[in-house]
């Protein structure tokens, strides 16, 4: 692999989102998103409730199709969803009718088509042993907690193989302490495989603790990459160790500081939005 | 210790069971049995067995009260008791049916065997019969006698009562004519006239009324049959349709036996195969061999012979059955792709929209008209239709005699059970999570792994929920099929009840009522059994 | 017809200013011929706090020589501390002078150097960020001062910004220089310094083209209440910048149309336009010659060039 796609592994440029408005001209919820990943890196992503965060998670996964802009895994620009991208929803969205085992099988079979009914199984049961679920392989989603479920679900998502991870909130519904507990689990399988991975949160601990890079996103509509920070804590990270950095508030405050300010000067930017909104749905009234 | 751990996984395991085969009733029961807060259980019993079992007791008492107080042409209302009876004698008969038939089959040694004791049976139940039959005839005379007695003075008033209302008129008669006679001597106004005239007619009327009274009277006491006659004419009827039955086994035992129409055949067979050698002229060879090849094919045909049952309520149930079982499967699955289609597709769903909304509300009595005619030009010729010759020598079903009407019930059951689980298939694949649908795409799965990984186990709850009222609807549309086409089953119980007009009539209809209703309850247990079973999470209904 | 409009937040103050050493190179203009050429030193000053001193020493940089000479070769603004023995060794000796930190700017006309502009400033609360593009096409500091920051200095070294995000990255997409007053409550001046005892009054970001290609940098300058920048820091943004068909003078007319000229005085504006628009490159004012509004003794104007016309300008008076 050249220095050059590894550097610039996820290329996301000038990425946009616009969701018809009946109303008027589109709302574009995402605009002019840009963001590299390197080949390893975590990235997570932060910003209020309803900015568009999912919405720039889906359209890297190809759920979700693009309205302009490109996105480039590896220097190849991304058509529809795969394999190499796997996804951890925000729920945990297991197949409720399936065990714990058939749920990862699910993803294995389809990624390892030329294994042995064998290989498959030791695949899934050393993933279900990563995050730590070696006990109930047999168990149904219904029958597990909220963070087991979340847990098959990290594992159905890395035992893919992905060369990009994508986790929307993963820890989003569930107490702080199982969300330590997640994160630690996630944290030592990442850098251990050295999967790519975009991370969508809301806890500025959790974006600090976890990723390389934080990007902050403004609010929506329009939202755009508002500001990144680098964290420079080396990996692999001791959550300890970094709460007790001397410098740890400085980062915390910067994001929450960012938070902030997005949160006060919104209204004024929706305004702003809206202005032009109705500009473009009066211009042919007028005219 | 272990012990302990063992009665409680009984229990548990009891109480799954319960809980899945829908019978949630029951669980009070078990937990009791097993000793579980007894208090609790016993106030839950009361509460959710002991109450419905007393209000449907008080049902049939209200049953039983008001039954023989409303009169209808084809007699009283039937009792509890007598629908009782008539499923009793509607068992009995399919009993005969069975021994029949057995009979109809024995062949040697067993034949004789049963003979030896169906003419023993015959001796005491004659003997038994007639000693009835006298019964019936002493308390038939003195219920003669009673009525007679009862009667006498009666008929005395009537008579006397209809001597006095003659002379009366006549009297009424000779004075109008006087009057009259006064009218045109002006002795009297016409208007006079008119007043007697309208007098005497109302007198006429009241005379009639009282005669009428007496009348009603002595009809009520010729109708009356006091129950011990009553009791006693059952009692002789059954003993004597007893012995006519014995004597019909005797026949299906010796003439009638399959072994000795077949040894019979075969004998005719043999004796004409003689006669072929011994035979001189062309004429006569060509005869006797005609005689044997004929003979010969007789008794094959008399040995793969079927006893020719008659058609008992019991025999009607499981045709239906059957019919029902046919126009389900096919509903379903005609149903379950389409749906699964309309629910993949909105062009498809688009497109068969308009055809859903015309045919659904379509009665089934049209229905069974249109197959009858369409599916009927299919079948030109049933008995030897490879169709039905097939279906009619398979092992179990061969014995429901499939036909014709059989395969457009059956139809129009498929009809009309097709769009509840139509529209509950679209409606559960349309509906799959997004999120699972994502999961979907992201693994990039295939079409036949879509749907048999994700889109048909996320809607098989609702889907069996559709096939359920499918089913539901099904029966009862069959029953009405079964009596328009008559084809035999449940349906056609009811409608040559109806037609027939025996005593038992109503007995009968109502015992099929009951029949009906309690197979199309446990049908839909089943279904519900069968969703609970593939519902994924528990929150599948139960009603 | 092009016209230029004041940018409404004029900074204007009578205290000691942050910059307070002023040197203008230039490079000559070369023939195809002259392969080497050097950057030339036309002026110098040092702004005290009653007049403005020039010094006659002259000094030449090669290309990557000196301050002037790396920011030149570097095709960036080049920032150099008090510490720092270079700043010592500066072609003119300004040892004497209380100058912490250089700043050295240079200006680009069509993608090539005309100027390198190398502001001394004093200690005071503030800060220079020179921000550049990395290789993830985002902006990250490659040098900077500050003083009475020390948070938003640590966690301005971790921040990136990508075209369009923050004043830097703004700058950097429409390649204009603007002025945030009171950054801290204003909407796209992202960073916070709320932590630090100093609130910072103005910010001030220019593009810094560079040679065939568009900004490869920004430079941020944050001062505070006490001691702004300059005396009078105006942008002029010019509304239309496209030579009318067959215009043979080069100096097109600039007009000024903000309410804020009165200060400085309309004419005295479209003078400065004018000479900018003639001569195409940064501009000295001093009190002798040029005539300078009344109260001031000093002025730089930095033209920002788009290809060959002149977008904006930066009227710096003291
Ligand atoms: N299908 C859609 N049609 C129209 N607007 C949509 C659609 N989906 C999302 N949006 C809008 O896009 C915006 C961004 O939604 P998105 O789900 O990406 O937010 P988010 O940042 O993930 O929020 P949260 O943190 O709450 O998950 C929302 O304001 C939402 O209203
Ligand atoms: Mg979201």
């Amino acid at each position: 692999m050249s220095k050059n796609t590894s550097n610039r592994y996820v290329e996301i440029s000038n990425l946009t989102k616009a969701y018809p408005n009946p109303f008027g001209r589109d709302i574009e919820v995402v605009k002019d998103f840009n963001m590299i990943l390197k080949k390893g890196e975590i990235v997570s992503v932060i910003g209020h409730s309803g900015c568009g965060k999912s919405t720039v998670l889906t359209m890297v996964a190809g759920l979700n199709p693009i309205s302009a802009g490109e996105l480039a895994v590896e220097g190849k620009q991304i058509s529809g969803p795969g394999p190499d991208r796997s996804v951890v929803f925000q729920s945990p969205c297991l197949l409720p009718w399936m065990t714990t085992l058939e749920n990862v099988m699910l993803g294995v079979k389809q990624c390892y088509p030329h294994g042995t009914r064998k290989q498959r199984r030791q695949i899934c049961e050393h993933y279900l042993n990563l995050v730590g679920l070696a006990d109930s392989m047999h168990k149904y989603p219904r029958e597990m907690s909220g963070g087991m479920q979340q847990r098959v679900g990290i594992a159905r998502a890395i035992a893919l193989k992905p060369q990009v991870l994508l986790l929307d909130e993963p820890f989003g519904r569930l107490d702080s302490l199982t969300r330590m507990d997640l994160q630690d689990t996630i944290l030592e399988i990442l850098d251990r495989e050295k999967i790519t991975t975009m991370v969508i949160t809301h806890d500025v601990d959790e974006a600090i603790y976890m990723s390389d890079r934080i990007c902050m996103m403004t609010n929506g509509p329009e939202a755009t990459v508002g500001q990144i920070l680098e964290v420079p804590f080396a990996r692999p990270r001791v959550r300890a160790d970094v709460l007790d950095h001397p410098r740890y508030y400085d980062f915390r405050f910067a994001l929450i500081a960012f938070l902030e300010k997005q949160e006060h000067s919104k209204d004024a930017h929706i305004q702003a939005v809206h202005e032009k909104l109705q500009q473009g749905s009066e211009e042919p009234v007028s005219a | 210790m272990s012990e302990q751990t063992r009665i409680e996984k009984i229990k548990y395991g009891l109480l799954k069971t319960i809980d899945v085969s829908g019978f949630k009733v029951f669980d009070p029961v078990v937990r009791l049995i097993f000793g579980e807060e007894p208090q609790k259980q016993v106030k839950d019993i009361t509460r959710f067995m002991l109450m419905p079992i007393v209000f449907v007791c008080c049902c049939l008492v209200a049953w039983n009260f008001i039954a023989p107080r409303h009169k209808t042409k084809s007699g009283e209302v039937p009792t509890p008791a007598q629908v009782w009876n008539a499923l009793t004698i509607n068992d009995t008969l399919y009993d005969r049916e069975n021994e029949k038939e057995s009979d109809f089959a024995l062949s040697d040694d067993q034949r004789e065997a049963k003979i030896e004791e169906v003419k023993t049976l015959i001796e005491t139940k004659e003997s038994e019969s007639t000693k009835l039959k006298e019964e019936l005839a002493t308390i038939e005379a003195s219920a003669k006698q009673k009525k007679a007695e009862a009667l006498a003075p009666l008929q005395a008033e009537y008579s006397e009562l209809k001597t006095t209302h003659k002379e009366a008129r006549a009297k009424r008669k000779i004075e109008a004519e006087s009057l009259a006679e006064a009218v045109t001597k002006k002795k009297a106004t016409t208007e006079e006239l008119l007043t007697f005239l309208r007098d005497s007619s109302r007198l006429k009327e009241d005379e009639k009324e009282k005669e009428q009274i007496i009348k009603d009277q002595i009809a009520e006491i010729n109708n009356e049959k006091p129950k011990s006659l009553q009791a006693a004419q059952m009692a002789s009827d059954s003993a004597a349709t007893e012995v006519q039955h014995l004597k019909k086994r005797l026949d299906y035992l010796s003439s009638g036996n399959r072994s000795l129409k077949v040894a019979k055949a075969k004998d005719s067979a043999s004796s004409a195969l003689t006669e072929l050698e011994s035979a001189k002229s062309p004429a006569e060879i060509l005869a006797a061999a005609n005689t044997v090849v004929k003979n010969e094919e007789r008794a094959s045909k008399i040995a793969k012979q079927e006893y020719p049952r008659a058609s008992t309520i019991w025999f009607q149930m499981w045709r239906s059955l059957f019919t029902v079982f046919i126009g389900f499967v096919l509903a379903a699955v005609v149903a379950i792709p389409i749906g699964i289609m309309c629910g993949l597709n909105r062009v498809a769903m688009a497109c068969l929209t308009p055809i859903i909304s015309i045919f659904k509300p379509v009665s089934p009595v049209v229905w069974l008209l249109i197959f009858q005619i369409v599916v009927g030009a299919f079948f030109p010729n049933p008995e030897t239709h490879p169709f039905f010759v097939f279906l009619n020598s398979l092992p179990i079903i061969g014995r429901l005699n499939a036909n014709p009407a059989l395969i457009f019930s059956a139809c129009t059951v498929a009809m009309c059970a097709l769009w509840p689980a139509l529209v509950n298939t679209a409606l559960g694949v349309s509906s799959v999570e997004k999120d699972h649908m994502n999961v979907a795409k992201v693994l990039r799965l295939g079409l036949w792994s879509r749907l048999t990984k994700i889109i048909i186990p996320s809607s098989l709850p609702l889907m069996f929920a559709g096939l359920r009222i499918s089913l539901g609807v099904g029966w009862m549309v069959l029953i009405a099929a079964e009596a328009l086409s008559s084809s035999e089953g449940l349906g056609k119980f009811v409608w040559d009840e109806y037609q027939n007009g025996s005593s038992l009539t109503f007995s009968n209809i109502l015992l099929a009522c009951f029949v009906i209703g309690i197979i199309g309850f446990i049908l839909d247990r089943i279904m519900i059994v069968l969703q609970r079973a593939v519902s994924f999470d528990d929150g599948a209904a139960t009603v | 017809m092009t016209t230029m409009t004041l940018e409404p937040s004029t900074l204007t103050s009578e205290l000691l200013t942050l910059i307070n050493y002023v040197e203008v190179w230039t490079l000559p203009a070369t023939d195809e011929s002259e392969s080497q050429s050097v950057l030339q030193l036309d002026h110098a000053y040092v702004i005290g706090r009653e007049d403005v001193r020039r010094l006659d020493s002259t000094g030449r940089n090669g290309l990557g020589e000196g301050i002037a000479g790396s920011a030149w070769k570097q095709q960036r603004p080049v920032i150099l501390q008090g510490e720092n023995s270079a700043v010592l060794q500066h072609v003119i000796d300004i040892s004497g002078l209380p100058i912490e930190v250089l700043l050295a700017i240079p200006v680009y006309r069509d993608y090539q150097l005309v100027n390198v502009v190398v502001f001394g400033l004093t200690a005071g609360c503030g800060g220079v960020e020179i921000w550049s593009r990395d290789d993830r096409d985002e902006l990250a500091i490659s040098g900077s001062y500050y003083e009475g920051l020390s948070s938003f200095e640590f966690i301005s070294q971790y921040v990136r910004f990508p075209k369009g995000a923050g004043v830097p990255g703004a700058c950097w997409k429409d390649g204009r220089p603007r002025i945030i007053a009171q950054p801290h409550a204003a909407p796209n001046f992202i960073r916070s310094f709320d932590k630090d005892p100093a609130q910072l009054s103005q910010c001030i970001g220019l593009p810094i083209g560079r040679e065939y290609g568009f900004a490869g940098s920004v430079i941020l300058l944050l001062s505070d209440e006490a001691k702004p920048l300059a005396r009078n820091f105006n942008l002029w943004q010019c509304e239309s910048s496209t030579p009318t068909e067959g215009d043979t003078n080069p100096a097109v007319r600039f007009t000024s149309s903000s309410l804020d000229t009165s200060d400085l005085g309309s004419d005295w504006c479209q003078s400065v336009c004018d000479r900018v628009a003639i001569d195409r490159q940064t501009l000295l004012l001093t009190s002798g010659s040029d005539g300078l509004p009344v109260g001031f003794r000093f002025g730089v104007v930095i033209p920002f060039f788009c290809n060959e016309s002149i977008d904006d300008l930066a009227v710096l008076l003291f």
